[in-house]
């Protein structure tokens, strides 16, 4: 993959506007903890994509320091999980409007929600994204 | 219609001898401090004539004029130096940006032979620039013209009207066909455009093939065999470059990986999809293997019904007619005759390939003057005989070019090495290469005198952040840019690193540096190569070898082709900065645009527009992806054609993986 700034945006808010909002709806209905309610699976999907926009200016920056201007794979799994870990560190340190005070438990809510999330996404992106929209691979991922 | 070249520039930032910019007329100019000199830097470090640069046509040579403080090109202090494009160069303790013509450095490669990839190089065969070049190697599907009866000729006099009359050419009893949507050439290019086209609803009774080979990959395939790659072989190209599928998906590597897997063979299958997770940052570059490529590509062709498409013909010339059309002018031998016919339609593309391939100069010279074909060869040319030789008796080879060719040919000379271990290679280069290109805040790395990178242009020309790039920009940038990112490369296998620095350590494979003056026979009947050395200053070196295989690939400007020539001179169509044909950002040509007709083209006769990676499968798909786009939004009501997204491109990719006509 070879996205431009416009096309991380774009496919960003794209998988996480579906797949996102669909794996966050089976979570919601499946995992739903009493007082704190299936909700914060989708504030937690916002904050993924609020802050991914962010993210992907400074994964950009990294590209360009690359010959090729790409992002192979194996950097997008690495963005993952710096990204994972960034937003669980500022869920658990509070203070995140919409996040439950107790915070969210990682290894049984917060992994598998965002890994799940990401994993569909991820797989989504290296090649089935290119059946919907033949352009989309050579317009650096824009989708518009 | 000469193209236009920008020139030869120097620049320079220096808080003592402040900023400037300086264009270098043809022959001598002395920079220095003194007041006279024709660029003046006024720096104490620099001396009052310390340098002198020296144009000559392409050719840019700096000279130290005996400075205190001497003149440096990439960190090294020289008297005389052939610059190329990168060179950093310092006078005294002032920098200079020294800019080169693009024309020089974009003797493109032959490539189709790898690629999808391939595309230009810079010329290091260490010859003499591109625009010098006269000999041309034709392609062996432009055969001398048997003579035989000609029927149906459309009249020459027609011919000269750059508007063909339709009525005319029935009272003169030309046949004429009409089609809806011409596929002009029958190579990579056309089965590209044709097989979207198909994918986009088009039947394939509205489509027009024409071509001289019953197999769109005929002529690719030859240039792959004669440059050494087997149908075992691995081309230069990305997994998901799938001329045969537009989708890109699933790409090579996973189909290899799946026939891995139901074969058993599941850490070869783990092997292919880790190289297309971490190329080319963690693992080797994944390049499919070319049997598998063609394969594909003949299971589409049945797919999409090629064969009934078909016209097999050599075209002739390609006119607007008078009923707000364009048409091909084509022959066709039955054996005993040649039918002359004309195919019009409404919206054409173009893709003919290579015009052709040329020598370099000095191999050229050589070879008009001794008529000698055996001992100097191009790689790209049947030469099989030259291995045969080398396995028998042994040898020595040198090779001119550092590009994939030349890594592929060491291999083939590796390989034949275990049959005869006499064999030794020199590999003449024009200079050292101390660091590769640089652009922005990135480089490519250098390696026993290769510049590595996985495709022959930065992966993301193809579709990332270089592609937009390079379509925003106007003509003069796109040249530049061109110039930054193109240049000799090959890839960066780990077999052929070791290869090398195998041939380095035992003794069989020897750089040499400098530029040829001349090729001659020697005495005892084999062939010499006279060398200004670079390594030695004002020294000649001779170096006899066996043979000399070019590797360089030079390619010829569209004027090369017959018909292109003709399209040029007919509609006064203008060329861009490279010398090619100027295609707006949709590759159309709108010096041919009709009533209702459009135009298009595709592949190595546009490098120097939107797009960099042009004769790659890859940029033939976005070519024609561009142009069926261009076609859907002409307002025209084009027959047949959808736009292919969502679930009607999904509909399509299940009819692919199905295997059933779209």
């Amino acid at each position: 993959m070879t996205p431009s700034l416009a096309g991380r945006w774009q496919s960003r808010l794209f998988v996480l506007g579906t797949i996102g909002v669909i794996v966050s709806a089976l979570f919601a209905v499946s995992l739903s903890d009493p007082g704190v309610g299936g909700g914060v699976y989708f504030v937690i999907l916002f904050y993924v994509a609020l802050f991914g926009l962010a993210w992907d200016v400074a994964f950009i920056g990294v590209q360009r320091l690359r010959w090729d201007r790409d992002w192979p794979p194996v950097f997008q799994v690495a963005a993952g999980i710096v990204e994972g870990l960034v937003l669980f560190l500022l869920i658990d340190g509070g203070g995140l409007p919409g996040i439950p005070e107790q915070g969210v438990p990682f290894g049984s809510r917060f992994l598998p929600h965002y890994g799940l999330v990401w994993l569909l996404s991820f797989l989504w992106l290296q090649g089935p994204m290119r059946v919907l929209s033949t352009r989309w691979r050579f317009f650096g991922g824009r989708l518009v | 219609m000469s193209p236009e070249r920008s020139d030869h520039k120097i620049a320079w930032e220096d808080p003592e001898a402040g900023d400037g910019a300086y264009t270098l007329p043809e022959g001598d100019t002395v920079v220095g401090r003194a007041e006279d000199a024709d660029v003046v830097l006024n720096s104490p470090l620099v001396s009052r004539s310390h340098a002198r640069f020296e144009r000559a046509g392409l050719r840019l040579t700096l000279h130290d004029l005996g400075s205190s403080n001497g003149t440096f090109v990439n960190g090294e202090r020289i008297t005389e130096h052939v610059l190329r494009p990168g060179d950093n160069v310092r006078v005294g303790s002032v920098a200079l940006t020294v800019t080169h013509p693009v024309v020089e450095q974009q003797a493109t490669v032959l490539a189709p032979a790898f690629t999808v990839a391939e595309g230009v190089l810079t010329d290091d065969g260490a010859g003499a620039p591109a625009s010098m070049l006269t000999a041309v190697l034709p392609f062996a599907d432009s055969p001398v013209e048997e003579a035989m009866p000609e029927r149906g000729v459309v009249p020459d006099e027609m011919l000269r009207d750059p508007v063909l009359s339709e009525e005319a050419l029935a009272a003169a009893g030309v046949e004429v066909t009409e089609t809806e949507y011409m596929a002009l050439g029958g190579g990579v290019g056309s089965f590209v455009f044709t097989d979207l086209l198909r994918t986009s609803g088009v039947a394939a009774s509205d489509i027009t093939v024409i071509g001289n080979e019953r197999v769109p990959y005929a002529r690719y395939q030859r240039l792959c065999i004669n440059s050494q790659i087997p149908a075992s072989e691995r081309l230069r190209s990305n997994s998901d470059s799938c001329p045969d599928n537009v989708w890109g998906f699933p790409g090579y590597a996973t189909r290899e990986a799946w026939r891995a897997v139901r074969s058993g063979n599941l850490g070869e299958a783990a092997s292919l999809l880790w190289s297309i997770f971490g190329e080319p940052a963690v693992a080797q570059t994944y390049t499919p293997i070319s049997g598998d490529v063609f394969d594909s590509i003949d299971r589409e062709a049945e797919r999409i019904g090629w064969d009934e498409m078909l016209r097999e013909g050599r075209i002739r010339a390609i006119r607007k007619t008078d009923r707000g059309r364009v048409a091909a002018v084509v022959s066709t031998s039955t054996g005993t005759e040649r039918r002359h016919s004309v195919v019009a339609g409404r919206f054409a593309q173009f893709a003919l390939g290579y015009p052709a391939i040329q020598m370099l100069p000095d191999l050229a010279t050589y070879r008009e003057q001794t008529g000698d074909h055996f001992h100097i060869v191009n790689a790209y040319e049947d030469h099989d005989a030259v291995y045969e030789h080398l396995r028998e008796h042994g040898g020595t080879v040198m090779i001119r070019g550092r590009g994939i060719v030349a890594s592929r040919v060491l291999q083939k000379l590796w390989e034949d090495r275990a049959v005869n271990p006499n064999i030794n290679v020199v590999h003449l280069h024009r200079s050292r290469l101390a660091e590769g290109h640089q652009y922005g805040r990135s480089a490519r790395k250098v390696e026993e005198q290769f510049e590595f990178q996985p495709f022959n242009w930065p992966k993301s020309c193809w579709g990332g952040e270089l592609r937009d790039l390079l379509e925003s920009s106007d003509d003069a940038k796109r040249a530049e840019l061109l110039g930054a990112w193109g240049g000799t490369t090959t890839a960066s296998r780990d077999d052929w690193r070791e290869l090398v620095k195998q041939g380095v350590r035992e003794g069989w494979y020897r750089p040499e540096f400098g530029s040829v003056r001349e090729v001659v026979p020697s005495d005892d009947g084999r062939v010499t190569t006279r060398i200004d050395s670079t390594a030695a200053e004002g020294s000649t070196l001779e170096v006899t070898t066996d043979f000399v295989i070019d590797c360089v690939g030079l390619e010829a400007g569209p004027e090369r082709s017959p018909v292109i020539h003709d399209l040029m001179e007919m509609y006064d169509l203008p060329l861009n900065p490279l010398g090619r044909l100027k295609v707006n950002d949709d590759f159309e040509l709108p010096g041919l645009r009709h009533d209702s007709a459009r135009v298009y083209t595709a592949g190595a006769v546009t490098l120097g527009g939107p797009y960099a990676a042009v004769d790659s499968f890859l940029g033939l798909q976005y070519s024609a992806l561009r142009a069926v786009e261009s076609i859907l939004a002409s307002g025209m009501q084009p027959r047949g054609l959808r736009p292919l997204r969502g679930l009607y491109s999904f509909k399509q990719w299940v009819r692919w993986a199905q295997g059933v006509a779209p």
